[in-house]
């Protein structure tokens, strides 16, 4: 298993005066050295609207998880500060000044309540210089490694957020049984995707409709499906559905496709601590061969 | 641009950059590392989705023989934008890694800093997540 990483954006929790603060623009070192002890400072005091003013207002994020403009800023950081994360070290690496533009690169570690790291990502970052400050416009973090007591943490409810998933149309295959049957269901599906000449939209995943705590193996109903354009057609055994939009509580983990060490418990206790009722199967998307997107439907 | 001193004229570099990334696809399908490592900068860093940062040419050399030796021949590039960072540009885009039978490997949303070194846009920062 590799990661879960609650962070958006890395110089997310860096800094302390806010932007709204303002002080005469300075050189972007200056602008950034400020910036950053300021979203420190604020991630410290868990002042989640401090630490979204740090971001223009079409800010965007990239990195295991993806967000835009500062709204979603804010309330990620409010996940993120309620998951107890309380502070963070920055190793700036690189600064390259411009004079409305600076990018920075460097390693951010965060830590919990204890101090103990729970983290750390690579990240580059594009700040903007915006009326009398610098704010970050554009982020893209990469997961560096994480230490097996922190993916214990994380795997204890770290990693878990919620948001609008889109609507999309996938072929399926639906399956009965033992779950050592991902591997024969997804050839199958690969195999006629290749004879009907239809290219699939993202990566494969599967949906549970029970589990193994519910009903003896024999009883599992599975299905595993590809995101496939509109209009596709299928025969039995395969089916094409609409998969539909809405909320869901998610987590973006590592391990491999046939893992079995999923925190889907936690996942869901996670939901209905925040007030979300669960509403839909539990959902895995297998990004690649070494990330899983865990997902469910939840309502409010 | 426009190598020098002054800030990069971006509607002109978008081309340049774009016939730069046709070379990477070109090397890519030819598994040239080689090529591929030549179109990065001397003291380039590359953070991607898998392995340690590579950095220098051999470290992105080394990073780049992984990728062919993976089975990647081609890749998609897709810019969503650029921005003049001083006598840089930064780009942020999506690169599609498929297999030459189309399949996908995987899709990242990169960040580029280009540099204009040696008469030539080459690749001096790339990071890349999943």
């Amino acid at each position: 298993m590799r990661r879960i990483v609650p962070f958006a954006g890395t110089a997310l929790l860096a800094a302390t005066l806010a932007p709204g603060n303002a002080r005469a623009v300075s050189s972007p070192h200056e602008g950034i050295a400020f910036a950053v002890s300021g979203m420190r400072a604020a991630l410290q005091r868990g002042d989640s609207q401090k630490l979204a003013a740090f971001y223009t207002d079409d800010a965007e994020l990239v990195g295991p998880v993806s967000l835009k403009g500062r709204r979603a800023i804010e309330r990620h950081m409010a996940d993120v500060i309620a998951m107890g994360i309380q502070d963070v070290t920055l190793e700036q690496q690189e600064v390259f000044p411009g004079a409305d533009y600076a990018a920075e690169t460097g390693r951010a570690a965060f830590l919990d309540r204890a101090g103990a790291r729970v983290t750390v990502l690579s990240y580059m970052t594009l700040w903007k210089k915006d009326g009398t400050a610098w704010r970050i416009h554009r982020d893209v973090s990469v997961p560096v490694a994480v230490d097996s007591a922190a993916l214990a943490r994380l795997a204890a409810g770290g990693a878990f957020s919620v948001r609008e998933s889109d609507a999309f149309h996938a072929v399926m295959l639906p399956m009965t049984g033992s779950f050592g049957q991902h591997g024969d269901a997804i050839a199958k599906l690969a195999l006629w995707l290749g004879q009907a000449g239809v290219k699939p939209l993202g990566p494969p995943f599967g949906r549970y409709l029970n589990s193994p705590e519910q009903v003896p193996e024999a009883a599992l109903a599975w299905e595993v499906g590809f995101p496939v354009p509109a209009g596709t057609t299928a025969e039995a055994p395969f089916e094409v559905r609409q998969i539909d939009d809405g909320l869901v509580a998610y987590a973006v983990i590592g391990g491999p496709r046939d893992g079995q060490d999923r925190p889907w418990p936690q996942l869901a206790q996670w939901a209905e601590k925040r007030n979300y009722t669960l509403s839909g199967p539990a959902m895995e998307i297998w990004s690649s061969e070494t990330t899983t997107e865990m997902r469910i439907a939840v309502r409010r | 641009m426009a190598s020098g001193s002054s800030t990069p004229d971006l509607e002109s570099a978008r081309g340049l950059l774009r016939a730069r990334e046709r070379e990477f696809a070109g090397a890519l399908a030819r598994a040239d590392v080689d090529a591929l490592a030549g179109l990065y900068t001397a003291d380039a860093r590359v953070s991607g989705p898998v392995g340690p940062m590579a950095v220098g040419r051999d470290g992105v050399r080394s990073l780049l023989q992984h990728l062919v030796d993976s089975g990647v021949e081609r890749v998609e590039f897709q810019e969503e934008e650029l921005f003049a960072v001083g006598e840089l540009v930064c780009e942020r885009g999506t690169a599609r890694l498929l297999r030459a039978s189309g399949t996908t490997v995987v899709v990242t949303r990169h960040m580029t800093l280009w540099k204009h070194e040696d008469g030539t846009w080459r690749i001096h920062r790339d990071w890349a997540a999943q």
